[in-house]
């Protein structure tokens, strides 16, 4: 066998299709005709409306998201100081899922509208080519890639399961925070209207009483200062705490307190104070 | 007298293109002599270059496509200073488009081909592109140092690196005996 240097010689000589500039000038004739019949590109292009619809779309989760976590970051200062009440503040949030689902609807139109154009574009290509030079293009070519139309689109899934998946973990946790908030009001607002029917129908059915030591001494001024207070979630399994700062019999308190959920129902709420004795309910199940 | 086509004044002007302006008749044959000239030169080893990246299937392709694009910025190109190493480029961004074959290098059949171990494609396919690229040019087709480095965009100094280890690969695939 001769040297590798003359096989490669020998090889890419009968393998190599060679292009002359006849061929060439012949292409620029078939890509003319393609141009003159190729559907007018329109100013706004589906591909940049694409490209803007998905940039906007994660703009807005990344505003979102830091904004969330500005919102959520602790007090590092002053921990016992008010905060703004929760319905508040969870006010402020409802604005995001409609920008969100406008921001996917964007991309989505843009990328089926930017399908729909290659695919009109590519019917008037093989119209405009005659027989002539389709019979000089059936030799057969490798395939286009697909990759980056594959690519977009599962990007858009991807962030589309994201974005519901948060949106979703996003809701059950307001409306747990919404819940746990009801279940203090309804409970203080039976305590202060001294019906124990009230009181009893926030708690489950196999909830019992350990302790309850001073705690009616306290009761107005901590609805009264609970309603400032900020609620926030602590745990994902169904817990959630708020702090509280009041008034006590003149005296400045601060103090914690916590709900279990057990289903729409409150399983145990607990709190601590500074100058009351604990008072905790506990469910049968979750005290042994 | 109406035009037969009426053309609405929002409309934008018809785009020209190379040779369009009056038909064929005013394409200049200076220009079409000088490409040609251009594409005798360059075509060579645009296309071993280009077949020996990304194979001889989508090569050839891409070596269409860049001389197709050279002829359409034509005035462009004829003034640069090293228009093969761009249309290098022009193909490489072409090549893109397509997905690689599993064969790049596809075995002849040994009537066309008795002087080619039929090992040889195989052994391709394990270099790596650039080691391809320049052992084809260097050694296949004795293309200077300095041409290859112009046509790839790397230094001498890679290329002779390039060709030397892909030489080498080759001959240890090949099983071929180099003689000191």
């Amino acid at each position: 066998m001769p040297d590798a240097g003359s096989q490669l010689a020998e090889y890419f000589e009968a393998a190599t299709e060679r292009i002359d500039a006849d061929d060439v000038f012949a292409a620029a004739a078939v890509q003319r005709q393609l141009r003159e019949h190729r559907a007018p590109q329109r100013r706004v292009r589906p591909a940049w409306a694409l490209a803007a619809g998905f940039l906007g779309v994660v703009v807005l989760v990344g505003g979102v998201m830091l904004s969330t976590w500005l919102a959520q970051r602790p007090d590092s200062v002053e921990p016992a100081t008010f905060s703004a009440p929760v319905s508040e503040a969870s006010g402020s949030w409802d604005w995001w899922p409609l920008a969100v689902v406008g921001g996917l609807v964007i991309a989505g139109t843009g990328f089926v509208l930017f399908l729909r154009r290659r695919r009109a574009t590519k019917e008037v290509e093989m119209k405009t080519i005659d027989e002539k030079q389709q019979e000089a293009h059936e030799a057969p070519t490798p395939r286009r890639s697909r990759r980056p139309r594959f690519i977009g689109l599962a990007i858009l899934v991807v962030l589309a399961g994201a974005i519901a998946t948060w949106a979703v973990i996003e809701a059950n946790q307001r409306s747990d925070i919404e819940l746990a908030t009801q279940l203090v009001d309804e409970w203080i607002a039976g305590w202060n209207a001294a019906d124990p029917e009230a009181v009893a129908a926030v708690f489950a059915e196999d909830v019992r009483q350990e302790e309850l030591a001073n705690a009616q001494a306290g009761v107005t001024n901590v609805s009264n200062t609970l309603r400032t207070s900020e609620l926030r979630a602590t745990d994902t399994d169904g817990t959630f705490r708020w702090t509280a700062q009041f008034d006590l019999r003149g005296y400045a308190q601060t103090g914690e307190w916590e709900i279990e959920l057990d289903g729409d129902l409150a399983a145990r709420i607990e709190g601590e104070w500074s100058a009351v004795d604990d008072v905790r309910l506990y469910s049968d199940d979750s005290e042994s | 007298m109406e035009s037969p086509m009426p053309v609405s004044p929002k409309s934008p002007p018809p785009m020209v293109y190379r040779g369009e302006v009056a038909g064929e008749d005013m394409a200049d044959a200076a220009e079409r002599r000088e490409f040609t000239r251009f594409v005798k030169e360059t075509e060579p080893r645009l296309s071993h270059a280009l077949a020996a990246a990304y194979g001889i299937e989508i090569g050839a392709e891409v070596t269409a496509d860049a001389l197709a694009w050279a002829w359409e910025h034509w005035d462009r190109v004829r003034g640069m200073g090293n228009p093969g190493g761009y249309l290098y480029r022009v193909g490489q961004s072409k090549a893109r488009r397509y997905l690689r074959p599993r064969k790049l290098f596809p075995a002849l059949p040994r009537q066309e081909t008795p002087g080619v171990d039929p090992e040889l494609p195989r052994a391709l396919a394990s270099l790596s592109a650039r080691q391809r690229v320049c052992v084809v040019l260097i050694h296949g087709f004795g293309y200077p140092e300095r041409e290859v480095a112009d046509l790839v965009g790397i230094s001498r100094w890679s290329v002779r690196t390039h060709a030397e280890r892909g030489l080498a690969r080759l001959n240890q695939l090949l099983e071929v005996t180099v003689d000191a």
